[in-house]
């Protein structure tokens, strides 16, 4: 039969998973378990065999851990294998051999050995579980040897229980086993074992395990167990085929249109309807959803409940199911709209008795569910806690309930003692059922308005009142007329049930004003982020939000260069530990630290900001209670306080960049301008060097005046050119980042002082003059830049001034800035060129020489800058040109040009 | 008499060249160092009379050079740096160096400061000696007097003892921050207005226009240099 003839229905969607999950393989090692039904079917020895024979190939292969027992024939197959060393943990005074993982990680070989998969970690280490090491080294690329027991499956687990009575610890997710590429059944039949057992060839586990183990190799439990390691074997290679027919386009038999949905709360059945729906979907070959949702109202299940339940939640992502978190106070609604949304053929649902005893007086979710549910198929799993009933319901139910205040209880006494005061004198008027009804007024009010406990109280009291006071006889607590205990009854019951209603109006109304803070507070927090233009600003305003609408510690993390740094925020616990999670998370992009898989001895948890397939940084929050854990409300809404910040962050950084491009392009017009102008002014001068020189060299014939004068120029040009090479220097100096100033108290005139002594040269021929007040006080200034600040302002001016011209230098303080003024009678500057004349590389040309390359004026104007103050070039009224530097008096702090 | 050597500790030949020119032309015997480790064989072997030191040389800080050699020789050291390497010339006269010059090096001034540098090694016999005089100025260090024109000057304690750290090294530099240890102590090292108000006193005192000062010279960002006898 060729396929072409009948095409099978494919799924887009599904063929599209297999895609990325084929990516994501394709980079990751390889996995291949050696599992077997029980301990001492030999596992580790063929693991070692396979070892060995791979060594033999060549092939670089190491033992990570691997656990001999001292056994002979074990121990003999590591020989000749490279052994990674243990890593010493103390873990309260005990000294534990783990495995080490970041001493794999670093010698990088291409197969790991390692022993058994299940292992818990000892605490403190990166991972509780050994599993979580092994994906990590996969994920690195590096292939693993591992061993397992079918005990150690995490679907199977109770199963295993209910067979073996034992309850087993350390499991590994299916989910994980699945993903083996290779799985190699060690099989050892039961009697072989039993033998073996006999034999003492069989490790048991230490002390206490002794009696343990006489119950577990019973020949029975042996048999069960193999059959369903065998069976589980099957199941993967069915699997693979699976895979291997979706690669080829071929449809599976996973059929996406029969999705199953697990509902779950944090109640006691959560754990078992996991399982249920995992082994479930895994038989049908369905995807499945866990969809965890909770009534608001009912909030205060305790805190190791919810972290029960987020760790089952975990592990039903582990073991391939999505997980969807929503909260609704109409469950039944919510879960069907949700189901028909997202096309689920079947909702997995669990029959919980302690669930709540409201159930007893309202339909059940059961009820409405299969009710209303249509065509989709319901799915019902009973709860393991059958022996709770009523009572323990009505326990449970009242510890749910919002404590009321004492004042409240005084307020239901004081209205008791006020009806039976008023009651009193009035006996002989009014029949015994007029009290009743009166009381009975009373008990709604005080149940709509104080709660439970206070209207339960009044109900108490009322009737012992009544029966004393008012039901004949009177002043006993015997009644004629038995009828009154139904009534009696009935109060109570009102009392009871009219305050839990009105205690979930309330928490409603209470649920609503939080949903309305918190849209409140996130809606602010947005928009203070979008008004914000620094990283450190939004760093600090999440801080902030984060720690206000949730009450807890948060922090922010940033990439600096390699590092990862707190950017924002208190890191609780120990800064070391906690930066590691960060990292983790960072380097990961997935969540780490407390209530993880990574690291979660840690006070945080971490959640990496991503944008755009780009990690900017983490979230990190902290309850302030170390005990605390964190509930997915909390978790969720720090996540959307991550995302709305690595948006504004995104947007701020982009900003930054256009900001450094429109630099970059300013800086590429700069270099092009350099280089033409000071191509130029570079060339001219050797060019007159060279040949001078050259003259000199070669001519026999020049007289002595003659070669003086070649030299001369030659000197001259030197002169000339060394001015334009220490512009340059100089300008990219001051102009670079993180230069400062070196600002010490100074006197101008010590300063003008050391320039006079030079400037007799270089003012020969000008009417040179100085206007230096006496009594300029001590300023704050770089006296070596000032120094050269005046030089090219005297140059300058000496340049543009033709010889005999007046130039003069002044100096004089006017409004707290000190102005250092030289002013020629020159030609002054063309019109237009005030500003201009301090832009790098602006040169006036007069003749058909520009006589500098535009640089002595643009260092006057960083200097200037780097003290904090001004300069301005005018033309004076009287002829000539004057440069005003302004400089401040007091430098508030150092500046960059 | 024996021609006076200056080791010349440069690794560029030009400059080697044209030192060593200079030298012999101004009656001086020149010697050649291109590396830190040969100018230290050299000095150890053969000590010159004065050394003339560049700061960037390839094995190395030339200020290893200078405290190596402070650790046995008060041989006068003259350091060659590039402009506005403030910093580099405070760190290496604070090693130990007796005065530094700008490249590029006008001729003149060189001989000028080797000639001063020369002297100096005489230093410690000085003290004793007669009055320094510097043209109207004279400052008799032995009884603590100071008469300008034949006339007696009237100095505060301070002033006294700024004069006389800057005198007894007149002709070379003298770093700010070590006139301020001398005079004021470690603990006010980095008041520095003290010190430009001081000099500011002591300029008025000595009739000194600190814009075209005949005895206090200004080293802008390095200190102040007496003028020689």
């Amino acid at each position: 039969m060729s396929e072409s003839q009948d095409p099978p229905r494919l799924n887009p969607e599904s063929l599209l998973e297999h895609v990325a999950a084929e990516e994501r393989r394709a980079h990751r090692g390889k996995l291949k378990i050696f599992f077997g039904s029980s301990a001492g079917t030999g596992k580790t020895y063929a693991m070692l065999q396979a070892a060995q024979a791979k060594q033999r190939e060549g092939i670089d292969i190491i033992v990570g851990v691997v656990e001999t027992h001292n056994r002979p024939e074990t121990k003999a197959l590591v020989e000749g294998l490279s052994v990674l060393p243990r890593r010493k943990v103390d873990h309260r005074g005990v000294e534990l051999l783990e495995f080490d993982l970041d001493a794999a990680l670093a010698r990088k070989p291409a197969i790991i050995l390692i022993d058994e998969l299940a292992h818990t970690n000892a605490p403190g280490s990166r991972h509780p579980k050994r599993w979580n090491d092994v994906d990590e080294l996969l994920n690195t690329g590096i292939d693993v040897y591992s061993t397992l027991n079918v005990q150690h499956l995490e679907a199977l687990n109770d199963v295993v229980t209910s067979i073996t009575g034992i309850a087993v610890q350390e499991t590994v997710p299916d989910g994980f086993f699945d993903e083996a590429d290779e799985v190699v059944l060690v099989d050892t039949p039961p009697d072989d074992l039993l033998k073996r057992l006999s034999e003492g060839k069989v490790y048991i586990a230490d002390g206490a395990g002794e009696r343990a183990a006489a119950n577990f190799f019973k020949k029975s439990n042996l048999y069960a167990l193999r059959e369903m390691a065998l069976r589980r074997t099957a199941e993967h290679v069915d699997n693979v085929a699976d895979d291997y027919e979706l690669s080829q386009g071929r449809s599976g038999t996973l059929s996406a249109s029969d999705k199953l949905l697990v509902c779950v709360a944090s109640d006691g059945v959560a754990s078992k309807l996991i399982r249920s729906a995992r082994r479930l979907a895994s038989g049908m070959k369905v995807p499945w959803t866990v969809l965890h949702i909770e009534n608001p109202l009912s909030q205060s299940y305790n805190m190791r409940q919810r972290r029960v339940l987020q760790s089952l939640l975990q592990i039903a992502e582990r073991n391939g199911a999505d997980v969807v978190s929503m909260q609704s106070t109409r469950i039944g609604d919510e879960i069907l709209t949700y189901a028909r949304q997202n096309g689920f053929a079947r909702i997995m649902i669990g029959q919980n008795f302690i669930s709540s005893w409201r159930q007893f007086f309202s339909t059940s979710l059961i009820d409405f569910l299969l009710r209303n549910s249509g065509p989709i198929d319901i799915f019902i799993v009973n709860g393991e806690n059958k022996k709770l009933g009523f009572l323990n319901g009505l326990l449970s139910g009242w510890r749910n309930v919002r404590r009321s205040s004492w004042l409240s209880y005084y307020y239901a006494v004081l209205v008791v003692i006020f009806l039976t005061g008023f009651g009193l004198p009035l006996r002989g008027a009014l029949s015994s059922t007029d009290y009743l009804l009166a009381y009975f007024t009373a008990v709604l009010p005080i149940a709509a308005k104080l709660g439970r406990g206070p209207s339960l109280l009044f109900s108490l009291l009322s009737i012992i009142c009544l029966n004393y006071f008012f039901i004949e006889p009177y002043h006993s607590f015997t009644m004629y007329d038995r009828s009154y205990w139904l009534t009696f009854m009935v109060m109570l019951m009102a009392s009871l049930l009219i305050s839990d209603q009105a205690e979930r109006l309330n928490q409603q109304l209470a649920f609503a004003r939080e949903r309305e803070a918190q849209t409140q507070r996130l809606y602010a927090f947005t928009r203070e982020l979008s008004a914000g233009r620094q990283v450190a600003e939004l760093a600090a305003a999440t801080v902030m939000h984060l720690d206000k609408s949730l009450n807890l510690q948060s922090s922010l993390w940033m990439p600096e260069g390699a590092q990862l740094n707190l950017a924002a925020g208190i890191a609780a616990g120990d800064l070391l530990k906690e930066q590691m999670a960060a990292r983790w998370a960072f380097d990961h992009h997935q969540p780490a630290g407390h209530s993880t898989d990574t690291l979660p001895s840690a006070r945080g948890y971490y959640t990496p900001i991503v944008h755009d397939g780009l990690a900017m940084g983490v979230l990190g929050i902290a309850m302030h209670r170390e005990d605390d854990g964190f509930s997915s409300e909390i978790i969720s809404t720090a996540e959307a306080f991550a995302s709305v910040f690595g948006t504004a962050l995104a947007r701020v950084l982009s900003a930054q960049n256009a900001e450094a491009s429109r630099l970059e392009t300013e800086s590429e017009r700069l270099r092009t301008t350099l280089l033409s102008s000071v191509s130029h002014d570079l060339r001219t001068p050797l060019a007159s060097i060279a040949g001078s020189i050259g003259t000199v060299i070669e001519s026999d014939n020049l007289t002595k005046a003659e070669r003086l004068e070649l030299l001369a120029i030659t000197q001259g040009e030197v002169r000339r050119l060394s001015r334009i090479v220490n512009n340059l220097l100089d300008i990219t100096r001051y102009e670079a980042k993180g230069f400062t100033a070196n600002i010490e108290m100074n006197y101008f005139q010590d300063v003008l002082g050391h320039i006079l002594s030079r400037a007799e040269r270089l003012m020969q021929g000008y009417n040179f003059k100085v206007d230096i007040p006496n009594d300029l006080p001590l300023l704050s200034i770089d006296a070596v830049l000032v120094d050269q600040l005046v030089q090219n302002l005297l140059e300058n001016a000496v340049r543009h001034t033709p010889k005999g011209s007046r130039i003069k230098l002044s100096a004089k303080i006017e409004e707290g800035y000190l102005h250092i003024i030289v002013s020629d009678n020159g030609p002054g500057l063309p019109k237009g060129t005030e500003s201009r004349v301090f832009d790098k590389f602006y040169t006036i040309h007069q003749g058909e020489r520009s006589k500098g390359i535009g640089l002595g004026l643009a260092i006057c104007q960083a200097i200037v800058k780097l003290h904090g103050g001004s300069i301005s070039a005018q033309n004076l009224p009287t002829g000539g040109s004057a440069f005003i530097a302004k400089l401040p008096l007091v430098q508030p702090e150092p500046k960059h040009a | 008499m024996p021609k006076v050597t200056v080791l010349i500790v440069e690794d560029e030949i030009p400059i080697q060249k044209f030192l060593s020119a200079l030298l012999h032309e101004n009656g001086y015997k020149a010697e050649i160092a291109p590396s830190l480790a040969e100018a230290e064989k050299i000095t150890r072997l053969h000590p010159p009379d004065a050394l003339l030191l560049d700061l960037g040389l390839p094995d190395g800080d030339g200020k290893q050079l200078i405290a190596s050699i402070r650790s046995w020789s008060q041989l006068p050291i003259i350091i060659l740096s590039a402009r506005g390497q403030e910093e580099e010339k405070v760190a290496a006269l604070e090693a130990g160096a007796d005065d530094y010059l700008t490249k590029p090096v006008g001729n003149a001034e060189l001989i000028v400061r080797l000639r001063v540098a020369l002297r100096h090694t005489q230093r410690a016999s000085r003290i004793t000696g007669k009055p320094l005089v510097f043209g109207d100025l004279q400052v008799d260090l032995e009884r603590r007097k100071v008469t300008l024109k034949s006339e007696e000057l009237h100095l505060t304690p301070v002033e006294y003892k700024l004069l006389t750290a800057l005198v007894m090294d007149a002709g070379r530099v003298v770093l700010q921050g070590k006139l301020m240890q001398d005079v004021w102590g470690e603990r006010n090292k980095d008041n520095t207005h003290y010190l430009r108000i001081y000099v500011k006193n002591l300029r008025e005192k000595l009739g000194d226009d600190p814009l075209h000062p005949r005895y206090i010279m200004t080293e802008p960002g390095i200190g102040y240099r007496f003028a020689e006898e």
